[in-house]
């Protein structure tokens, strides 16, 4: 049996089996260009190359084509793209530069413009609009929540809301800030204070305003005390002042006899 | 310190002759990437420079620690998928002579040896131009540019394996394309 007759053989009995064993080869001539092939394998490619003479050539290519594919990692784009990309990057730096020294001027500028405050208030109560009206907003709710609160017993309503909205630290810290405060300003707050509850409740109770002597409550005061507490005291009473005479003038709108207390308590706020 | 992070420091700083520097010495690489993208020679020019405009501003960005070549060729396939994402979104309005392989330009004299390279150049950028855009860029990173599987696995966001296996199918498809050009390369040339 001569050569030819030997490779008709074995390519008949490939054909007759598993067909061309090309495939399987071309894979491990690529594959030995990321790892070293085993050593069995290195032997069989060889035997099949030998007789293969298209997978010889695809071997052939593929030993040859790192060196090329090299060659394509830099292509010369000429001395003209160096300029020309630098000179692309100039403008756009400087329109950056711009833009930010330019900011502030153009803001001052619609700043001055007639038309924007009218422009800015309609912005303004489209965004107010959206925020509290629109059905999907989160904040729909919030005007009929402010309005329930005005409504109730606002101060005390407004430090529940207040509380609860709070986290739970911050309400302990305030409590026991509140609890210091009270300690340090000691009976001589808490006597004012009832005094003026008193005064007010009766004041009330009588349909006439609170007049104007609580301030030689205040005035016992000032000796004793330091600037803040003093201060504050100021305030408050000033702040009462107020109330009592809102609430002297209501129920002497309203008769205020018909709204008395059978018990003869007061009234608080 | 090396050159390059000395040069890329200067950079951040805001120093013009070393990004000048930058752009001189990866123009070549930027531009032969983005000419496997494109294909197009002009086309190519202006998206290595979109290219470098974006280097210039995502210069904070880069980490150091890591090479600069596979975050330069993050930012290159970036935007040459942007850029061919606008060229097909809207067609250039000019004509366009459909040339799937242009040729290689080249400036420099050609002495002998250099005809040989380029002649094996120009035949194998003709076989890539043959390739899928997945094969071709997988040759592009690995066999061109010469990033390791780890790093054109993080450019592409793929597995470390499924970027082995792509790699060695991408380059049976091109020595197939080289053989049905030229069935003797590999052989005539050393």
């Amino acid at each position: 049996m001569n050569d030819n007759q030997r490779e008709r053989m074995v390519q008949g009995v490939l054909a007759r089996t598993i067909g061309s064993p090309c495939g399987r080869a071309r894979a491990l001539i690529s594959a030995q260009s990321d790892d070293p092939l085993e050593k069995v394998d290195t032997s069989l490619l060889s035997g099949h190359t030998a007789h293969c003479p298209s997978c010889r050539s695809f071997a052939a290519v593929m030993a040859w084509l790192p060196r090329p594919l090299v060659e394509l990692a830099e292509v010369d784009p000429g001395e003209a793209f160096t300029n020309a990309t630098l000179r692309a990057m100039l403008p756009w730096r400087q329109r950056v530069a711009r833009r930010l020294r330019n900011l502030g001027e153009e803001w001052m500028a619609l700043m001055r413009r007639p038309r924007f405050a009218w422009e800015a208030a309609y912005i303004g109560a489209a965004i107010i609009g959206l925020l509290f009206a629109a059905p999907i907003s989160p904040l729909r709710d919030v005007p009929g929540e402010a309005l329930r609160v005005a409504q109730a017993n606002p101060v005390q309503a407004l430090v529940e809301v207040s509380r609860r909205q709070l986290p739970a630290t911050v309400v302990n810290w305030g409590d026991a800030a509140w609890a210091a405060t009270g300690e340090r300003a000691g009976t001589i707050t808490r006597n004012w204070r009832d005094d003026l509850w008193d005064r007010l409740g009766r004041a009330w109770n009588a349909g006439t305003p609170l007049g104007p002597d609580t301030a030689e409550l205040g005035a016992s005061l000032r000796a004793g005390r330091g600037n803040r507490i003093r201060k504050a005291i100021d305030q408050i009473k000033k702040d009462f002042y107020g109330i009592g005479t809102e609430l002297a003038t209501a129920s002497g709108r309203n008769n205020p006899h018909n709204q008395q207390d059978s018990s003869g308590e007061r009234h608080g706020c | 310190m090396s050159d390059l992070a000395l040069i890329l420091e200067r950079c951040r700083q805001g120093d013009e002759l070393a990004w000048e520097a930058l752009v001189r010495q990866y123009q070549s690489r930027v531009y032969a990437t983005a000419l496997q993208y494109v294909r197009d020679a002009d086309e190519a020019l202006d998206l290595a420079q979109d290219i470098f405009v974006r280097v210039y501003t995502h210069l904070d960005t880069f980490e150091g620690h890591k090479t600069f070549l596979p975050w330069l060729l993050r930012l290159a396939r970036n935007a040459a998928i942007d850029h061919l994402r606008r060229r097909k979104a809207r067609p250039p309005r000019r004509d366009v002579q459909v040339e799937d392989n242009p040729p290689l330009p080249d400036t420099r004299p050609l002495p002998d040896a250099q005809w040989e390279s380029k002649g094996r150049r120009q035949l194998v950028n003709d076989a890539m131009g043959q390739l899928t855009s997945t094969n071709r860029e997988m040759i592009l990173l690995k066999e061109i540019q010469g990033l390791n599987l780890k790093e054109i696995a993080e450019i592409l966001g793929i597995p470390v394996g499924t970027v082995k296996s792509r790699s060695n199918r991408a380059r049976l498809e091109l020595a197939r394309a080289i053989l049905v050009l030229d069935p003797s390369a590999g052989m005539s040339t050393p």
